[in-house]
């Protein structure tokens, strides 16, 4: 057997030089965060693949920091760093302590330190080794060492699953200075697999004389390389079973006699900030996988070696965990709060069986909503402390499908007048979207679940996926921004804004009472009778149109016949006209924007009587002054040639003129 | 009769070729409006340009439409001057500068988007002392706004849902929108196209309009006539109460 080592790729002239960009896509979250939350995903994500989560079968995940306080001893270490330390030494940063240790001791000098991430209760990466690429006709769906190994920014992950982009295995390389790590996978069929990777950049090498050089591809395996493909050692190979067996010893593996995959992260990380120790990674557990933990389907063991004994985290030693941790503050990672969010999975959220208050649509503070009238009437209760749960019904749709499937998420509330700012979490599936915050200057807290599938039919909720396509690599949030989401979704905006301010809509109700105004709320006693717009041909707006041209039109009167002359009017009777009035009032005034402007009327604009006053007009009738300067009657003496004119008025300022029959002792019927 | 006449050839742009749509933001803060304006036929100039103002009371946001020919909303629409329920009018005026208006169209009441509309708005007010509710028209003449106390718990849900209430008080909202319409303000019974057209059209599609414009005492009798219709078809007012004393 050849000795297995570090291979990295010879280039050659025509490849494009490229250096991995996997760091800037986490590099908003803390290592531990990243480390834990992503390992952790991988190992859920291979158990889905093996049944569906069952609390009599969870998911063991164990952290192991016992290579930090002892390091494995140069004589052993020797064996998994073979021909890896000048390409490393290559690609170190100049300023970097790691590269100046290496230069000034060696590598080995204090022996290697290294972290251990192990998974049990998963199936391991299985599939075909030798694979290395897929397509229509050679699927590789269910081949996992295949997307583990083979595979960046490409994923095999399904619908169920919580990761998607195929970035998350960046980092194990990631949590150490060497940028490297050791992988050994145990498969149901009983075959171990190992084999090493190591995330550099492009480098190159020069010979011992100067004399030569030769470029390497960031991308670098501890296998075997008889071929031109990195083989594992496979312990059904007789010559390799005494390696893999001793690895199994050397890095203390605890899970190898059952399936699932231990990472053996070489010279980790750990004097960062936060440091990668045992506090930070029960931190970043809670944080990121407490509802998986409560529910049973995870539990986590993190071992600090000699220093501690190993804590575990099951959904019964959570609270004690979060009790000894140091989380101070008031904020969502309190103790206090976790405590709280713990209490209410517990009664509710873990219990989607339970009665919840069903809605049919998200809540909107709107009276017209159809749940409205039940949101309000559960004040009371919310103002009591009472966790309130809710089924939210919406509907996504695919882009390229012509129907929309309908799905749901969970919503529960609960007021606390002990919280100064409101905190809500978030979880899809069984992964947690921590930078979520829409429940600001509430005194409550809420918890949002997107199930992965529906409970009752059993078949994938779609709105999972969505939000899943609208997560970025680091799954931390639900972005309206994602490219993927609006390649693959239509209304990404509606729903993911009917999911994000749900929470934040329902306390909106509670706490700020009811709306201030509502324009509709009385619209089935007073509809306001919708005149639909005409639809007018486009363009043509101007003067070239062909229309008629629209001036105010005069509604038919049976009485008066009112037109208008020059910076004036006249006013006869209609013609045809039958019961003519014996007496007329007439009113006028200078129309005004707001009001009634015979109401508006001054005898600065102008009188109709006495001095100064308009040019008056008048035949087949008797004048008589009104009350008001704008006010005239007139007593008909012949009905035919019944005329009044009135000029004068300000041809800048349109006149508003009221005309009306006066009823007369002599008229019968009593009408005006 | 009522006429009005401008001498200036001011060209009255019609209701019907103006539609706002006011709409709500997903997370709060100001609303927005979008217009769509059809102006074909109206003989003006292509360059004149255009306006929509949005008003209540003596509050306005002015938002500059581009010109006849070619419009271009501006891009932020929302009403940050305004209070709720504002009115719209849009103004085209001469190209030169001078200020002139060639066109006009005033009292044009948006739609909410998604939403039917209500002659009536609805606040919750924290100012009513004692009094249960009371309509509020702004400045004499703006829009009525049926306020209801919010300090009583719950009000709000039986303005919505309350028969008893709905019976007891809606009638006299009407009412009271109707006299300050046609009694204080003295706004003309066949107003059609003008801020008051929609509630006089509601108010005549309930019971037949006078022959003649009416005066005082033939107007309170019509009010009448409207508000007995409207709680004959809506409630049966009566028999609600009967109920509710008949089930103590």
């Amino acid at each position: 057997m050849e000795q297995p080592r570090w291979h990295f790729r010879a280039m050659k002239p025509a490849e494009l030089n490229s250096n991995p960009m996997e760091r800037e896509l986490f590099a908003e979250e803390a290592i531990n965060e990243r480390l834990v939350r992503e390992a952790i995903q991988n190992s859920l994500d291979a158990a889905v693949a093996r049944h569906p989560r069952n609390p009599d079968a969870p998911v063991r995940v164990r952290f192991s920091l016992r290579g930090v306080h002892e390091p494995l001893d140069a004589s052993r270490a020797a064996v998994y760093t073979e021909e890896i330390v000048e390409h490393l030494q290559e690609c170190l940063e100049a300023d970097d302590d790691f590269l100046d240790s290496i230069a000034t001791k060696g590598l080995l000098a204090e022996g290697m330190p290294y972290l251990v991430i192990e998974d049990a209760g998963t199936i391991g990466l299985e599939g075909n080794w030798e694979q290395y690429d897929d397509s229509v006709h050679e699927s590789a769906d269910d081949n996992h060492f295949y997307w583990f190994f083979r595979n960046v920014a490409r994923s095999g992950k399904s619908g169920d699953e919580g990761g998607s982009w195929g970035l998350g295995k960046w980092v194990f390389p990631d949590a150490s200075k060497a940028s490297a790590y050791i992988a050994l996978t145990r498969r149901r069929d009983g075959e171990m697999l190992l084999m090493g990777q190591s995330v550099l950049a492009k480098h190159t090498l020069h010979d011992s004389n100067g004399e030569g050089s030769q470029r390497f591809a960031p991308y670098g395996y501890f296998c075997e390389m008889p071929g031109e493909i990195q083989e594992p050692l496979r312990i059904s190979e007789a010559l390799h079973e005494p390696f893999i067996r001793q690895c199994i010893e050397d890095f203390g593996l605890r899970y190898r006699d059952e399936p699932g995959l231990s990472v053996v992260v070489l010279f980790p990380r750990t004097d960062g900030d936060p440091p990668l120790d045992k506090d930070s990674i029960l931190t970043a557990v809670v944080h990121n996988y407490f509802y998986p933990i409560l529910a049973g389907w995870l539990q986590v063991t993190v071992d600090d070696g000699g220093a501690s004994e190993p804590t575990e985290v099951t959904g019964a030693t959570i609270d004690d965990v979060v009790t000894q941790l140091n989380l101070a503050g008031a904020g969502e990672q309190s103790a206090d709060s976790y405590r709280n969010l713990f209490a209410m999975c517990r009664d509710w959220a873990l219990h989607p069986e339970k009665e919840h208050t069903e809605l049919s649509a998200s809540p909107r503070n709107d009276s017209s909503y159809p749940h409205y009238t039940d949101i309000t009437s559960l004040q009371h209760r919310f103002e009591a402390g009472e966790v309130l749960a809710f089924r939210i019904r919406t509907k996504v749709q695919r882009k390229g499908t012509d129907t929309e499937e309908p799905s749901s998420f969970r919503l529960y509330v609960q007021h606390d007048s002990s919280l100064a700012q409101g905190q809500d979490y978030y979880v899809r599936g069984f992964l947690s979207i921590p930078q979520m915050d829409e429940i600001r200057g509430q005194s409550a807290r809420t918890f949002l679940v997107v199930d992965e599938r529906d409970r009752d039919q059993d078949v994938p909720e779609p709105l999972a996926a969505m939000l899943k396509d609208s997560e970025p690599p680091a799954h931390t949030i639900w972005s309206y921004n994602s490219d993927r989401v609006h390649k693959h979704w239509r209304s990404v905006q509606r729903v993911l804004s009917e999911v994000r301010k749900a929470g934040n809509t329902l306390l909106t109700i509670w706490n700020s009472g009811p709306t201030e105004l509502d324009k509709n709320a009385l619209a089935d006693l007073f509809p306001s009778p919708i005149k639909e717009p005409s639809r007018r041909p486009p363009g043509g707006a101007g003067n070239g149109s062909t229309g008629p041209e629209v001036v105010d039109h005069l509604p038919s009167h049976k009485d008066f016949n009112v037109t208008q002359t020059g910076a004036g009017f006249r006013v006869r009777f209609t013609q045809g006209a039958h019961s003519l009035p014996r007496r007329v009032m007439l009113k006028a005034a200078y129309e005004v924007q707001r009001g009634n402007p015979l109401k508006s009327y001054s005898p600065h604009d102008f009188t109709l009587h006495g001095e100064n006053a308009l040019d008056v007009e008048y035949d087949g009738c008797r004048l008589s002054p009104g009350g008001s300067g704008n006010e005239l009657y007139f007593d008909i003496d012949d009905q035919e040639r019944f005329t009044v004119a009135v000029h004068g008025f300000d041809p800048q300022r349109d006149v508003h003129v009221k005309v009306v029959r006066v009823e007369t002792a002599q008229d019968s019927g009593g009408d005006e | 009769m009522i006429r009005r006449f401008n001498y200036t050839d001011r060209k009255r742009i019609t209701h019907d070729r103006v539609e706002i749509r006011i709409k709500e933001p997903e997370g709060g803060g100001p609303v927005s409006f979008a217009g769509e304006l059809s102006l074909n036929g109206l003989g003006l100039s292509l360059d004149a340009p255009v306006i929509i103002e949005a008003y209540r009371g003596r509050a306005a946001d002015r938002f500059r439409w581009g010109s006849v020919g070619a419009p271009s909303p501006p891009h932020d629409c929302r009403l940050l001057n305004v209070p709720d329920n504002p009115l719209f009018r849009v103004k085209v005026s001469h190209p030169d500068g001078s200020g002139k208006l060639l066109a006009m169209a005033d009292h044009i009441r948006p739609r909410v988007e998604g939403q039917r509309g209500s002659l009536i708005a609805l606040k919750v007010a924290r100012d009513l002392g004692k009094e249960v509710w009371r309509v509020d028209f702004g400045d004499g003449d703006d829009e009525p706004i049926l306020h209801v106390n919010g300090a009583i718990q719950g009000i709000q849900q039986d303005v919505l849902r309350g028969r008893a209430f709905r019976a007891l008080v809606m009638p006299e909202v009407l009412r009271a929108v109707l006299v300050n319409v046609l009694i204080v303000q003295e706004i003309d019974m066949g107003e059609d196209e003008g801020q008051w057209g929609p509630l006089l059209d509601f108010a005549r599609s309930l019971h037949r309009p006078l022959d003649t414009d009416g005066d005082g005492p033939a107007r309170m009798k019509w009010i009448d006539e409207v508000v007995r219709a409207f709680t004959q078809k809506s409630f049966k007012a009566s028999d609600l109460y009967a109920t509710v004393l008949g089930g103590r």
